[in-house]
């Protein structure tokens, strides 16, 4: 796996974030998008296809589906409060879900190292990659040591229902902070001595670099502006 | 012969120049300080030396760290703390999903976030930390779809609540939890959206009636962001608070904090 390159370079991943961010999220562009709008929305989908998350897409399609279906059907026949939380969850929905399931598609498929690369290459400052890299490495660590306290409480009976609010604090949330810090010194001295705290510039093994899928996103990012320009120009 | 002077001298407490004249092989006083004074003085000497040397350069080394600010150790501690306080909120905030609960999310983000925030502000002693910290709260906002808008909110909030703390010297508790209260207003950049393109979002809307497009508006009229500011402030005090007493009760003795 080392040496197989992902389907997308993680730079066309941000774009994608950007524009999704842009063009779905704060609709810009107006009536005149809607098509790349479209493109736009549907591409998280297929790009969660191409790394089989099958799960995340499959729920992720139900929903919007739904909401969709909502939109057309129930939406223009209701009145009052029922359509101000109709729309509330329109909005919500058919615009950060594409953003959002794009969000957990970049995540999802992309490497420390590859970030790490990726990052370098856009001459983004060390203090603010070092603390993201060191961050998605933790993300599994906290999860895996909050679920084995869950399931140690659980055996005490201190679950999330019923029980007073203090005790979920001291007894799930403390524990869970103190277990990651000391995990997290440990963390901070092996990568020390793997040369993180060197102010010497550091080298990376990864691979990265634009194929035929990067130069068709970026040619369809180009083609959006450009219809944009042209509309607004107009 | 080296070895056995040097014995004498040890056992004497002083060196003791009599011997050497009744030493058997018979060795002359010069020669007596060449093979041993000499190589003891110069041992010392270049010791002595060495040692300033190195004091010297730790000198150096550290002035440099200390004027370029963050270290390896300081970066890695962000990212840690990042990634606890950022699982916390995110555990809690799933409760956004149900609409009403999106307006109360930055408050409940304030209150839960306090513990872990407290408990990196003791790891704090330089400036940029909480700025960093701030940022990539903004930029983790950007990835999972806010729009760019909380990224600058982020930078700016950061800056506030770095000031904070630095007017405490990075150690005054009082300060810590007034940072606690200023931190948390990176959440409030994620109704930004939602303030800022309201009219342009209801302009395609008209269809749907005036009653109805009222109704939404009163539910997000302008003033509203500034209560929830403050709204925000007020429990990201709380959680400092409450982050206060749990910093002394329990991360204080497991030899954390």
């Amino acid at each position: 796996m080392a040496d197989k390159k992902s389907f997308l370079d993680p730079r066309t991943k941000l774009l994608l974030v950007f524009i999704e961010a842009v063009l779905v999220l704060a609709t810009a562009g107006g009536e005149r998008l809607v098509i790349f709008k479209d493109i736009f929305a549907v591409l998280p989908f297929l790009l969660l296809v191409t790394a089989k998350r099958y799960k995340t897409c499959f729920i992720g399609g139900a929903i919007f589906a739904a909401v969709i279906f909502f939109e057309y059907s129930v939406f223009p026949n209701s009145t009052g409060t029922v359509a101000a939380f109709l729309v509330v969850i329109v909005t919500v929905v058919t615009r950060f879900l594409p953003a959002y399931l794009m969000g957990s598609y970049v995540i999802q498929t992309t490497k420390v190292s590859e970030f790490k690369a990726a990052m370098e290459k856009l001459h983004i400052p060390d203090e603010i990659t070092i603390p993201m890299c060191v961050m998605f490495r933790f993300f599994p660590t906290v999860k895996e040591e909050n679920s084995s306290i869950r399931a140690a409480m659980k055996m005490r009976g201190i679950g999330l229902g019923g029980r007073k609010l203090s005790h979920i604090v001291e007894y799930r949330l403390v524990p869970m902070i103190s277990c990651s810090a000391k995990i997290g010194e440990e963390l901070s001295a092996a990568a020390l001595t793997r040369g993180l705290g060197k102010s010497r510039k550091r080298t990376n093994i990864c691979k990265i670099g634009f194929g035929i899928f990067d130069y068709l996103v970026f040619a369809l990012a180009v083609v959006t502006l450009i219809y944009w320009i042209l509309g607004v120009v107009r | 012969m080296y070895a056995g002077f040097g014995a004498v001298g040890k056992r004497n407490n002083k060196l003791d120049i009599g011997r050497i004249k009744s030493n058997p092989i018979g060795l002359k006083m010069s020669d007596w300080v060449t093979i041993n004074l000499l190589p003891v003085l110069y041992c010392k000497y270049t010791l002595v030396k060495s040692n300033l040397v190195y004091t010297n350069e730790r000198k150096k080394i550290m002035s440099k760290k200390e004027k370029k600010g963050l270290n390896g150790r300081d970066l890695i501690n962000i990212g840690i703390y990042s990634a606890i306080y950022f699982v916390i909120v995110m555990a809690f905030a799933m409760t956004g999903l149900i609409p009403i609960m999106l307006i109360l999310l930055s408050s409940m983000i304030a209150i839960v976030g306090g513990i872990p925030f407290m408990l990196f502000l003791t790891k704090v002693k330089k400036s940029g930390m909480i700025l960093i910290m701030s940022l990539i709260m903004g930029i983790l906002m950007f990835v999972t779809g806010m729009t760019w808008m909380p990224i600058p909110f982020a930078a700016v909030t950061g800056i506030l609540s770095e000031l904070a703390y630095r007017g405490g010297g990075y150690k005054s508790i009082k300060s810590a939890v007034l940072t606690c209260g200023i931190f948390p207003l990176w959440a409030v950049g994620n109704y930004l959206p939602l303030f800022l393109q309201r009219e342009q979002y209801f302009a395609d809307r008209t269809s749907y009636g005036q009653e109805y497009i009222d109704s939404v508006m009163n539910f997000t009229s302008n003033w509203m962001f500034f209560v929830l500011v403050i709204m925000t402030f007020v429990c990201g005090i709380i959680g400092g608070l409450i982050g206060k007493v749990l910093l002394k009760k329990h991360f204080k003795k497991a030899g954390i904090a």
